[in-house]
């Protein structure tokens, strides 16, 4: 079964185990498919609204990055930490701030089980 | 430091989207002056549009101005592109803005974009994104500085964000700069251990400014002779480089 899935943000968190950080406001925003890239130039260029990004970047840019391409939410894989700007800055914007210690292939992998696709 | 000169080789106008409005030349040559910094790399992301008011103020202060700007690669490494021509900071800009994405800058979430006069007054906003990559390798951007006589010093290179280490993990063979901008986080030393390709390269520290308290709260110190020397920021940068592996870092 291949079919197409609707699920929050805030569902997505709880099946992959995913910690909430930041930005609750926006976890019922609908996840209409993901992305990889640790390329804040390429997310801008290429990132496409409803999505959700996983990345390394801890930086408070990332935050202005995911609502300028209006992403779901960031998902910081692989135990990175986000520094205490980017949370305040997430919290302002409503831009949920999501953590994990797997990998982005693991996530990228569990969110295509899920239905993301 | 008794005959040793603070150079402060980083540092951002209003004119980038994340630096204070307070960023405007007078105020920042004045506290480079009262902090003792003899010169300043004048830099802006993607951009040495700020420059000129930064050079011609100068002249009021007892601060010399490298104008430049700090370049994103396409690999998202920054590099500093210092030049002590104003000509040919500006033949940078020209070529850098042939190479970004096209995009408008968002201001709400960016920050405003501010071009000013040599008084600090607000004279236009740039309205184009800065904030983001261009479409050159790192190694043509550096060559490029090379080409227009200027220094090339990829900047903060231990950062995770935008530094070249933690993005190529490796320093591209033959890449033409001339030194090393290590951010204030950690020291030459520790930079080597964590970097062994840092090894008997140059390494400099610079205050990476976007606030005028910023300004001078980390230098480089460098040789009352170095600070007079009138030479290309390019030839500037190479007894430079001599001057900190002479010093040990
Ligand atoms: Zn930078
Ligand atoms: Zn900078």
């Amino acid at each position: 079964m291949s079919e197409k899935v609707r699920l929050a943000v805030s569902e997505v968190a709880e099946r992959l185990g995913l910690l909430l950080a930041a930005g609750e406001e926006g976890l019922e925003a609908e996840v209409t498919g993901a992305l990889a890239s640790d390329l804040l130039s390429y997310v801008m260029a290429n990132g496409k609204s409803g999505q959700l990004w996983l990345t390394i970047q801890t930086h408070p840019n990332i935050v202005a990055v995911a609502a300028l391409a209006h992403l779901a939410g960031i998902v910081i894989v692989s135990g990175f930490e986000p520094e205490e700007d980017t949370l305040a800055r997430a919290e302002e914007e409503g831009m949920p701030i999501l953590l994990t210690a797997e990998t982005a292939y693991t996530v990228a992998g569990r969110l295509y089980e899920l239905g993301v696709r | 430091m008794r005959g040793k000169v603070a150079v402060d080789l980083h540092v951002h106008s209003a004119l980038s989207a994340c630096a204070g409005e307070e960023m405007r030349p007078p105020e920042v040559l004045l506290t480079a002056e009262q902090r003792q910094v003899r010169i300043l790399g004048l830099v802006d992301h993607c951009t040495a549009r700020n420059a000129w008011a930064f050079v011609g103020a100068a002249q009021a202060f007892d601060v010399r101005v490298f104008a430049g700007l700090e370049v994103e690669s396409a690999e998202g490494v920054h590099l500093l592109a210092l030049f002590d021509s104003l000509e040919a900071a500006t033949d940078m800009d020209r070529v850098i803005a042939e190479h970004l994405p096209g995009l408008p800058n968002n201001e709400r979430l960016f920050g405003k974009q501010q071009l000013l006069d040599e008084l600090g007054n607000v004279i236009g906003l740039d309205r184009r994104l800065l904030v983001t990559a261009t479409d050159l390798r790192i190694d043509e951007i550096a060559e490029m500085v090379c080409g227009r006589e200027g220094l090339a010093v990829p900047a903060h290179v231990d950062r995770q964000t935008n530094g070249l280490l933690p993005v190529l993990g490796f320093v591209p063979p033959g890449l033409q700069v001339q030194a090393f901008e290590v951010s204030r986080h950690l020291s030459a030393d520790e930079a080597r251990l964590r970097w062994p390709d840092l090894r008997g390269r140059p390494l400099l520290t610079a205050s990476d400014a976007h606030c005028l308290d910023e300004i001078g709260q980390v230098v480089t110190w460098i040789s009352e002779d170095l600070a007079r020397a009138e030479v290309s920021a390019r030839e500037w940068g190479l007894l430079l480089a001599d001057e900190v592996l002479a010093a040990g870092s």
